[in-house]
This record gives structure tokens, sequence and C-alpha cells, in this order.
């Protein structure tokens, strides 16, 4: 059992749900906004309209990338402090197989490959800037 | 188990015929039309009977032992699983003996698969399809459910065998994706059956969404069967490695990370469908990405082998073939991951070997190796060691020899699904080898049946632990005794029979464990913890064995037959059966709750024994109902602006707007009840039986002014379902928020009978019933909002 107060712990709890939980479904809103405006964009011809050089659909692309990596690194920011708190609250027996520990650890893990997939998935834009 | 595995026999004859079509040149063993319909059994044989079900039939009995419960979490329904199942893969075969076998593919394309192209043959594999997508979606919630809350005492997340905790995701996958193809399947029939419109391009349908719907099951689907499967080599490497898993979190991440990721993977099945390039290059980066996550899996297991001395016993060597065999799957799966290689290799047998590289050697090799691990626990008794060695090697080498040369066959352009090729393409050879392998790998598997069979009769006692294995479905006699522990368990570790801690954590649990030693003793209970960390929470009542679960499923597939021979009579009838054995079967007995609410074991162990909230499998059961409910119909609005998206008009052919004035009047009676319904398990303890009842017929109430709203709006919109897609989508999604209404309707008035007809019934199964009632209409609400933002708000704003 943890030994922190039950507010704090109930706190931790929202954040490593949110950690867990939050890039996993940042990266696929993500993944499949970016494709639905592209496709709409290819059959509605707004990827012909451009502002700067640069077709619209790219424009809306890059700004949904943008929110969409910022808002992984504040769910992962969030958690990571949490399993900060975590961490300093149990000894470090009981941490090794501590529930919300290991939880924070798979949530910063995975988060942080999330962030990666988001960039990654980001990069196709770069290509298409120019381009209808 | 046993069932799944005679239709793997099955689905393995229909590839040996395929493939002896296939050894030469312009063959004639089989015509084309027979060998379109082998293909379409043998991919939906071993995709939807055998891979699935036989992890999910291995889960149900392994998970109570793995984790130190007694039994699954609804054991009737476990049954009435497996009769649904076991009548679905029935449904699937008797086509053969009609006549009218399926010959669409296991992917069931359209327009192919609509009514103008295919008879009764396809509506066979729809319904047979439908019948296994809901036998899955039961051993679903009950996989998840019994994980989360029948945990031994100190089976943290943290120490959760990994093949528990893949189930545990896979579990969840299933939810979603199963979901999404049983309104796929549904969609269909109803275009077939009823002539709506979803994918009739004429009356403004579109072929591509069965593509998108279909795929967003069929990509998760991999990874369903390939979860597990790691799960099965995550237990085995570590036990014939003597060590501990290496870098145990970063495979759970690994897990985590695979369940999601292969629900943004399905467009990379549509390649060649003339999607845009942009959206395309953006599942190319996602698809690509999924790398990461085997990755760690497979850096992990070399690591836990390194610098060990791995026994190289039978299941070892099957884990070892997969890591093999796996790398070389996923390596042409990064391949095909890139649109322009996949567009060169679209269609030929280059995909062919890819994905039986990935499905045999990454799911099948698994399974073997569990087969050989667990055999000795299931029967106890031990296999045949030089049996089992030639087994491996036999099917290892034939698997080789029948899939690496079509590698090569697809970049000579030898398409796939088709009957015979031409001499021209030369590719003869390769076919000989591919068939000659074929053969060894059917033996490998016939070495493996015999030796079953053999040791099944003839086999050397195993012990209670043959493998000096860590996890605990190994701390019990071999085969399992009835009720399996006695005493519960304490765990201490993520390895409970290897290290054994005597700290804290045992001794807290020691008078509890032995408080419910055989106990309790009139009635079959297990204990229940908490979700996360394995605390005590209550004592869980299990229903004993009873026919009701058979004479459902009896009624399930009586439904279905009424469908597929048009006798729509029958279908109502077996509707009407359907819903008397849910009645039976959910109908409690006061006694028995009585018996139970006072047993001694409440003060012995300081536990509810008539658990409510959180502490009930039956809310988690909700909480899974509602994910099936909510994927079935996020499905329903992906397909409402699918289609929308390509209209050019809407509503299509200038169909005159529903009445919103008549939509939003419902959602405000849904709303009066949810308030209600939210609020009346609050208030139970300080409200009398009489107003207890009155509230849950005002909640049925305001749920059936909704139903009757949404009836006159239908009576009144001037449009039948099908005149085009746009009347097909506006009936089906308020068909769907009608069902939803009703289900939570009929328990309202489940509810207000057993108040006004018993009046001895245990106050905790009353809160638990306004508990599931409030949970239904939370869902209810999001539904009949969405349902009045979709259908009626989006013609007029969008």
């Amino acid at each position: 059992m943890s030994s922190y107060p039950s507010e704090s712990r109930t706190r931790s709890g929202y954040s490593i749900a949110i950690g867990l939980f939050a890039p996993a479904f940042i990266w696929f809103l993500h993944l499949f906004t970016a494709s639905v405006v592209a496709e709409w964009g290819a059959f509605s011809g707004l990827n012909q309209r451009r502002f700067l050089g640069i077709p619209m659909v790219s424009w809306i692309i890059v700004l949904i990338s943008l929110f969409a990596i910022a808002a992984t690194i504040y769910s992962l920011r969030r958690v990571a402090q949490y399993e900060r708190h975590i961490q300093r609250t149990l000894d470090k027996h009981i941490a090794a197989e501590n529930s919300e520990d290991f939880l924070g650890r798979v949530a910063i893990y995975s988060g942080a490959i999330f962030l990666v997939v988001t960039c990654a998935q980001t990069i196709p834009i770069l290509f298409f800037l120019g381009r209808d | 188990m046993v069932t799944a595995f005679v239709f793997f026999l099955i689905g393995g004859i229909l590839a040996l015929l395929m493939r002896i079509q296939l050894t030469v040149a312009e063959n004639d063993f089989l015509g084309p039309q027979t060998y379109n319909e082998l293909f379409t059994m043998h991919g939906s044989t071993m995709m939807f009977l055998f891979a699935v079900p036989f992890l999910e039939g291995l889960a149900l009995y392994l998970l109570p032992m793995m984790i130190g419960a007694r039994d699954v979490a609804f054991p009737r329904l476990t049954a009435y699983g497996y009769w649904v199942y076991l009548f679905g893969g029935i449904l699937f075969y008797v086509s053969f003996l009609v006549g009218a076998v399926p010959d669409i593919g296991w992917f069931g394309y359209t327009p192919l698969s609509t009514s103008r192209f295919t008879g009764i043959s396809t509506d066979f594999w729809l319904l047979g399809l439908s019948l296994v997508e809901v036998a899955g979606l039961t051993a679903a919630v009950e996989i998840v459910v019994t994980i989360l809350k029948f945990r031994a005492p100190g089976m943290t997340i943290a120490r959760l065998p990994l093949f528990v905790l893949s189930l545990l995701i896979v579990g969840v996958m299933i939810l979603i994706a199963f979901s999404v193809l049983l309104t796929a399947t549904v969609l269909l029939e109803l275009d077939r059956a009823l002539n709506t419109a979803f994918f009739d391009l004429s009356r403004g349908g579109n072929n591509l969404l069965w593509q998108h719907l279909f795929w967003f099951f069929g990509h998760p689907e991999v990874y369903i069967m390939f979860l597990p499967a790691t799960g099965i080599i995550s237990m085995v490497i570590p036990v014939f490695s003597r060590r501990p898993i290496v870098g145990y979190v970063w495979i759970a991440v690994a897990i985590l990370l695979t369940g999601f990721v292969s629900f943004g993977l399905w467009v990379h099945h549509m390649f060649a469908a003339g999607l845009p390039d942009l959206a395309m290059t953006f599942f190319t980066a996602a698809s690509l990405m999924i790398a990461i996550a085997s990755g760690i899996q497979i850096f992990s297991w070399i690591a836990t082998m390194w610098g060990s001395q791995p026994t190289l016993s039978v299941p070892m060597l099957y884990a070892l073939g997969f890591v093999f065999l796996f790398v070389l799957g996923g390596l042409t799966g990064v391949m095909v991951a890139m649109v322009p290689f996949d567009q060169q290799v679209h269609d030929t047998y280059f995909i062919v070997a890819h994905f039986h590289y990935v499905l045999i050697g990454g799911v099948i090799f698994p399974i073997f190796s569990g087969i050989y691990y667990w055999t000795p626990k299931i029967s106890g008794r031990q296999l045949v060691p030089w049996l089992g060695y030639a087994s491996f090697w036999t099917t290892f080498v034939g698997f080789n020899m029948t899939f690496f040369p079509m590698h090569i066959m697809g970049f000579l352009g030898l398409p796939r699904r088709v009957y015979t090729y031409p001499k021209e393409l030369q590719i003869d050879n390769y076919n000989i080898v591919a068939t000659a392998g074929a053969a060894l790998l059917g033996v490998g598997a016939l070495l493996l049946l015999v030796d079953l069979i053999y040791s099944l009769f003839k086999g050397q006692p195993a012990g209670a632990d043959p493998w000096q294995a860590d996890s605990l479905e190994w701390s019990v006699t071999s085969p399992p005794p009835n009720y399996t522990f006695y005493c519960f368990p304490i765990v201490t570790s993520r390895h409970p029979l290897w290290i054994t801690d005597t700290l804290d954590e045992s001794s807290k649990y020691s008078q509890l464990s032995s408080a419910m030693a055989g106990q309790p003793q009139t009635w079959r209970g297990t204990l229940v913890t908490d979700a996360t960390d394995a605390t005590p929470q209550a004592i869980q009542f299990l229903p004993s064995p009873c026919y009701v679960p058979f004479w459902t499923a009896i009624a399930t597939l009586g439904a279905a037959v009424g469908i597929l021979t048009q006798a729509y009579i029958l279908s109502a009838f077996a509707i009407a059966m359907l819903a008397i054995c849910l009645v039976i079967w959910l109908y409690p007995d006061a006694d028995q709750l009585n018996q139970v609410a006072n047993s001694e074991l409440t003060s012995s162990t300081d536990l509810l024994t008539l658990p409510t909230s959180t502490a009930s499998v039956v809310w988690w059961a909700t909480i899974g109902f509602n994910i099936i409910m909510g994927s079935a119909f996020a499905a329903l609005i992906y397909s409402y602006f699918y289609i929308r998206l390509f209209s050019p008009q809407w509503p299509q052919d200038g169909v005159a707007h529903p009445s919103t004035w008549t939509a939003l009047c419902g959602v405000i009676a849904i709303a009066c009840g949810v308030w209600i319904a939210r609020h009346l398990p609050h208030q139970l303890g300080v409200l009398d039986r009489k107003t207890q009842s009155a509230g849950a017929i005002s909640i049925a109430l305001t749920y059936s002014a909704y139903i009757g709203l949404q009836l006159w709006d239908w009576a009144s919109c001037g449009f039948s379902p099908s005149q085009n897609a746009y009347t097909s989508l506006f009936f089906v999604i308020t068909a769907t928020s009608m069902l939803s209404a009703a289900i939570v309707t009929a328990f309202a008035v489940f509810a207000a009978v057993r108040l006004i007809s018993n009046h001895r019934i245990p106050q905790q199964s009353i809160q638990l019933h306004f508990e599931i009632i409030s949970l239904l209409s939370v869902f209810l609400l999001g539904v009949v909002m969405a349902t009045f933002a979709t259908v009626y708000l989006t013609p007029v704003v969008f």
C-alpha cells in the first residue's frame, strides 16, 4: 500500500491515467484528422488554395501537428512530475513493483514513444509544402 | 481450444487442396469457383474460427490459475460464448452441405459481396461471422473483468504475468475492433436483406466505406492474435533461460504501444485503393513506427537468453522459431508499409508470404509453444519429447519451404487469389517446393496431434511443476483440481514460485487467506480485489452451471438462421426466446442472494459478499458493454461522415430534413431520465421500496417516450431506409439510439418488477441494479446527443 495521503494518491492516479492514455489518443486523433483533412482537401479542392505559397491543406495539418505535439509534451510533463512525487514518497524496496510507480514509468516511456511517433508522422507534410 | 484446433485442421486441409492446385501451371485439380470458395473458407477459418478463439480459450482456461482465482468472472457467459462460437463455425461449414460456399474472400469486399453479385453464400459468411464476433466479444469482457477483479492479493498490476498483461490489452482491443466489424457486417447484411444503400454507389453509398470499416478491425485483428502469442513467448523464454525476463516494464510499454498503434494502421491495407498521396504518407510513417514496439520485445527476449544457458526443450524451440520467423515477417512488413513498394507487390504472392510469416511464424509457432508448455498442466501428462522435436523441425522446415519461395514468386509477378497461372511465368519449380513444404507442414501439425492424443492416454505423469516455472498455475496439481485454489495464494513478487518474499505483504493477507480456506462451502465464491493494487475488496458470488446459456445460444442461432433463410417470423420467434432466456438467466434468486448476503464470511473476512460499484464485476462488465456499444455506434457515425464527405448534396436527392424539434424533445426526455438515474443510486438508502420502484418506472417511461418520439419521426419523415445512403444512415443511427434506450428501459422495468414482486431482495443487489442503470443511462445520453448532432443538426449546418 502507498504511504502518502489519499488525496495526493487520487491526483497522481488521474495524472497517471492521463499520462497513459492521452498521448495515445492524441496520436490517433492527429493521424485521423490529418488523413481526413488530406482526403477531404483533395476532394473539395482546398489543396488548390494557397497562403504564402503553401496549400491550405498543408497549413491545417501543420497546425494540427503542432497542437498534437504540444499536448503530448504537456501530458508527459504532468505524469513525469507525479512520477517524481511517487518515487520521493516510496522507499526503494516497495517502489520496485509498486503499481503507481510501474504505471507512471509505463506512461512516461509510452508517452515519449508516442511523441516520437507523432513527430515522425508529421514529417511527410514537409514534402508536400510546395505541392498540391 | 479443442474446437478451435479442429477448425485449424480443417483450414489446413483446405490450404493443402489449394497448394495441390497451384503445384503446376494450368492445373485443373480445382476449378476457379471451387478455388475461390476454398481460399475464402481457409482465410475465414484461420482468422475467425481458429486463431482468436484458440487464444481466448487458452486464456479462459489458464487465467484463473495464473492470477490465483477460482473461476472466471462470468462462467455462464463463457458457456454462452462457446456455444455461439460453435454454432457460428457450423453455420460457416453448413454452406458446403447446401452447395452455397462463400467465395468472397475472408475480407468480403463490396461490391462483390453485395446481393447483386452473390447469393445466399455470402449470408452464410456474414451471419456465421456475426455469431463468432458475438462470442469473441463475450470472451473479451470475461477476460478483461477477470484480470481486473479476480487477481490474488498482492498481484498488483506491476506483477502481472506478461501473458496476462497482453490478454488485458487484447481484451480491450477486441471490445473495440470486433464491435466495428459487427457494425460493418450488420450494414452489409442490411444492404443485402433490406435493400439499404450503404455500399451502393448508384444510391449515394460508398464501397470504400466497407474497406475502411473492415480494415479498422482487420489490422488490429493481426495484433489481437499476435500480442497473446508474444505473451506466451514471454512466459516460455524466462522459464527455459532460468532467469526473469529482461525489461519487464519495457515489454509492458511495447504491449500497450502495439495495442494502440494497431488501430492507426488500417489504411496501409488500402494503398492501392486510390487514396490521396498525402493521406497515405501519414499511414506509412505510422506503420513504420510499429517496428519500435515489436523491436522492444524482440530485444528483451534476446537479452533474457543472452548469457544464460537456455534449455532447448520443445516449447523453447518453438519460441526460438517464432523469434526467427517473426523477424523475417516483420522486415517484409516494414517493406510493404512504404507506398511505392506496396504498390509494386500489392496483390502478389509477396504479400501472401509476408502475412504467413507474420501469422504462422508470429502466432502459430507461439501457440504450438504454448501447447507444449501447458499441456502437462492441462492433462497432467508429459508429451513425448522426440515426437515434439520431430514436430518442430518438420513444421519449421515445411513452413520455410512453403512460404519463402512465395516472396520470389511475388516478385516474378504471380498474383494472389488466382486458381492457376500461365506456364510462361516459369514458376513451377517454386510452386513444387511450396507444395512439398505445405505437405511437410501438415505432417508437423499431425505429429503434434499424435503426440497430444498419445500422451493423453499413455504419457508419463507430469507433476505439478515439470518445468520449474515461476507463475501461479504451476503451484497447483496437474491437472488442476476443481475450483483450483482451496486457499488463495498471496503474491509478493513477479515470479511467485521463484521469489517467495515473506515480508509484510504475505502476513498482511494471511488471516484473510486462512478465513477463506475452502470457503464458502454452500455457494461458489471467489475473492475480488482492487483493479490496480490487488487489495481485497469483496467476495464475489459465482453462479452454478445450468442450461440457460445453451438455450440462449440456440435462440441467437435461430435469429441468424431466420435472417439467412429470410424466414423473419423465425427470427422474431428466436428473439422472443432470447429475451425469455435472458430474463431467466438474469433474474436473481432472492433466497440465494440473502444466503450470500448473510454469509458468515462477511464477519470472518470483514469483506462484503454482495459487492456494489467498482468492487462488483457486473459494474466492470457494464463498462465493457458500453465500450462495445460505443465502438459500434462510433463506426456508424464515422460511416455517416464518410459518406457525407463524398456527397455533393446532403441530404442526398433533396430529401427533406427530419423534424429537429421532435428530436430535441426526445433528447430532453432522455436528459430527464438520466438525471433520475444518476441520482437514484445515491438516495436509495433513504427511500422506501415503493419510491424506489416509482423511480425505476419513471426512468423507463422517459426512455420509452424517447423511443415513441423517434418512431413518430420515422413515420412522419416521408422517406424510406432504401431510398439512398443518407436515408439508410438516418434509420440505422436512430435505430441504434432507440436500441440503447430500449436496453436501459428493459433494465429499469426489470428493477421495478423485482422491487414490486419481492421485498426480500438484499439492498446491495438493488443498489447494484440502479448503478448499472445509471452507467447505461450516461452512455445513452451520449448516444442520443451524438445522434441528434449528427443526424438532425449536421444536414442543417454542414
